[in-house]
């Protein structure tokens, strides 16, 4: 039907998690649908599923990502252990240093032990003086006591509950601290 | 190697019976901790990754587990109890076995445990605390501060903790953060206390309280506090109530600020801030006051006019510090009023056992690194004394996670040799008529306490009497 020209919304990759919920995208405009997403740009990574044709009410088994920025980057954190092992994890934006080492399963034993509540010392990690620099939020009194706790504390350590991930920071390295007995051993 | 294998049975004392040795882990290993609290969990949360097949088995004197988190970290601070998700996460593996009920040294003894078990782990904390052996000490209302807490925490043996509230000036003796936290109990205003899962006598007692201002009192001066900034901060930030310091105490404190470590200088200047703001001259003595005094040691209690057998008032000794940072008496004294006052100066350990190897005067079980000798290991505050944080007490579990771990692959303990664990322990308990408490049931308990959400946000006051929950 003619109508008024009404602004296309701009096309952008969602990501989306391996969750799989029913959603219904049906055909509005050619090559749109009504939530305005290009079909071969809506796909799930992690199952590789794809949305199928527009031309048919398709049933997608994938769960919206829910974002105010659409374009949720995906960002990239390496964990340098004390023994020098490299572990490499990966998170989006807005992510905490601790969500991304629980939703990776990072092994490190005891980490996060209060869940991110600002009320242990367990999620301490140790900057490169360039990154410590550069993280955007300095830390608060809360986050200063705590980390006053916390074993081989240094002018670059923070707690990772603290540190939100963006995109500048994506690729960051980080020093997990040596607990005292695994100085000893 | 066979040989020197055959020497360490005879050193030790072992009780297996001589078999052909073997090097390679032929049956289960078979691990029992004593304790439930964070020393045990961490240990079994470390045994489980890294010795293959392993089946711990912990041992409980309380119905239900998690020790101090559970009992001794205030109710104000529910986010410190966290750390209950990480070990009901362990409890709930197939490799893990909680018997709660149980008490070392009343229905079993060490030795039965050592013989069940290729390895124990003794993690059953401090229970008990410091006393000062004063005159007067036995007066009414002069209290132990872990009574205190157990009180207000829900500990059974504690619910009917004889406190009188009804005293307009209280004190607490120590500088420690159970110092404070019965502080900031006993100053909280009762609304804060509301929406925690405080027990419901405490709340009603607090509710109450005539209790307006508390000196927390120290042999030392503030570079020695041994209390830690957060806590601090908690105190300077009670709504309506006043901070007092004398500042002659602070005198050389400041000069030595500069040279502090980061932790150590934060909190010294936090302190000088306190007693920069203290009020000179008369203050408003119907307010709520939290009073700093350092450098006082307590000589004796005197009995109350009004009230027969309790506390009114304590002398103090004054003290000053040597080269060592010690605190040595003036000669002078002091009198200060108080209508309660509560112990704070440290928790103690208990031997539980004969064959413990307890160290009286130390108050802990000698040990290295948790290892007391191979098959026998301690964690946690009965290893280190009863100072630390939760950090601490993880880091110190796992380190004794590893000394385990290394005893059995080197074959310092020889797991070739199957041991019966908990079918023989099982048995023995119920041949002595003691009614364990597994972990299904401290899961029905939990969703009775879970499911008096009273408050809305703060479910979980605890049930402090649970027979009637377990039926």
């Amino acid at each position: 039907m003619e109508g008024v020209e009404r602004p296309q919304p701009e096309a952008k990759p969602l990501h989306l998690t391996s969750e799989p919920v029913c959603i219904f995208l049906w055909k509005e405009s050619a090559g749109r649908n009504r939530l305005g997403i290009e079909p071969g740009l809506l796909q799930a990574p992690s199952t590789g599923l794809q949305a199928c044709s527009v031309r048919a009410e398709v049933i997608v088994a994938m769960k919206l990502h829910v974002d105010d920025t659409v374009q949720s980057g995906r960002v990239e954190v390496t964990f340098i252990r004390a023994n020098g092992e490299r572990i490499k994890a990966t998170g989006k934006e807005g992510d905490s240093l601790l969500d991304i080492v629980v939703n990776n399963s990072v092994d490190l034993e005891g980490y996060g032990a209060c869940e991110g509540t600002l009320t242990c010392s367990t999620c301490h990690l140790i900057f490169k003086k360039e990154d410590f620099d550069r993280l955007p939020d300095k830390p608060t009194d809360e986050e200063l006591d705590m980390l006053d706790l916390a074993y081989d504390l240094t002018d670059t350590s923070r707690l990772g509950c603290q540190i939100t991930m963006t995109k500048e920071l994506s690729g960051l390295e980080v020093q997990v601290p040596a607990t005292v007995n695994d100085a000893r051993s | 190697m066979k040989l020197l294998r055959l020497g360490h049975y005879y050193s030790h004392h072992c009780f297996l019976p001589r078999r052909r040795l073997t090097s390679t882990v032929t049956s289960i290993p078979k691990i029992c901790i004593v304790g439930s609290g964070p020393a045990s969990f961490y240990t079994a949360q470390h045994l489980i990754k890294t010795v293959p097949r392993v089946e711990v088995d912990i041992y409980e004197q309380l119905p239900v587990p998690f020790g101090l988190v559970r009992f001794g970290v205030a109710p104000d601070h529910p986010e410190v109890k966290n750390v209950i998700n990480t070990f009901t996460k362990t409890a709930k593996s197939p490799q893990l076995r909680f018997v709660g009920n149980v008490t070392l040294g009343r229905d079993l003894s060490l030795k039965e445990l050592r013989n069940a078990y290729h390895a124990v782990v003794l993690a059953y904390g401090a229970d008990k605390d410091r006393e000062l052996g004063l005159k007067g000490e036995q007066l009414g209302n002069v209290v132990s501060a872990r009574r205190f807490v157990g009180w207000y925490n829900g500990l059974p043996c504690d619910t009917d903790f004889p406190v009188n509230l009804d005293v307009e000036e209280a004190a607490v003796l120590g500088h420690g953060n159970v110092a404070l936290d019965v502080a900031r109990l006993l100053l909280t205003p009762i609304d804060k206390l509301k929406s925690t899962d405080i027990t419901e006598h405490a709340l009603e007692a607090l509710s109450r309280s005539r209790v307006r201002h508390v000196k927390v009192i120290g042999r030392r001066g503030p570079l020695q506090v041994a209390f830690t900034i957060k806590e601090l901060r908690e105190m300077l930030n009670l709504p309506d109530c006043i901070t007092v310091c004398n500042p002659f105490d602070f005198e050389t404190v400041r000069s030595a600020v500069p040279n502090l470590e980061r932790p150590r200088r934060r909190l010294t200047e936090l302190l000088c801030k306190a007693a920069d703001l203290s009020p000179s001259g008369n203050v408003d003595s119907n307010s709520r006051q939290f009073h700093l005094v350092f450098f006082r040691s307590p000589l004796s209690f005197q009995p109350s006019p009004d009230v027969p057998d309790t506390v009114g008032s304590m002398q103090l000794e004054v003290n000053q510090l040597d080269e060592q940072q010690h605190a040595v008496p003036t000669g002078s004294t002091e009198t200060v009023q108080c209508g309660l006052v509560l112990r704070s100066i440290g928790y103690r350990s208990t031997q539980a056992d004969p064959d413990v190897p307890f160290d009286i005067d130390r108050g802990h079980i000698p040990n290295i690194s948790g290892v007391v000798q191979p098959g026998l290991y301690v964690a946690g505050w009965l290893a280190t004394g009863p100072i630390g944080v939760i950090l601490s007490t993880m880091t110190q579990a796992f380190g004794v996670g590893r000394a385990v771990e290394a005893d059995v692959s080197s074959g310092r303990v020889d797991v070739s040799q199957a041991r019966p664990g908990h079918t023989a322990i099982g048995k023995l308990l119920n041949d002595r008529g003691v009614t364990t408490v597994s972990w299904k049931d401290w899961e029905r308990i939990d969703a009775v306490e879970q499911s008096r959400d009273i408050y809305g946000d703060y479910p979980n006051l605890k049930l402090n009497r649970w027979v009637s929950a377990r039926k």
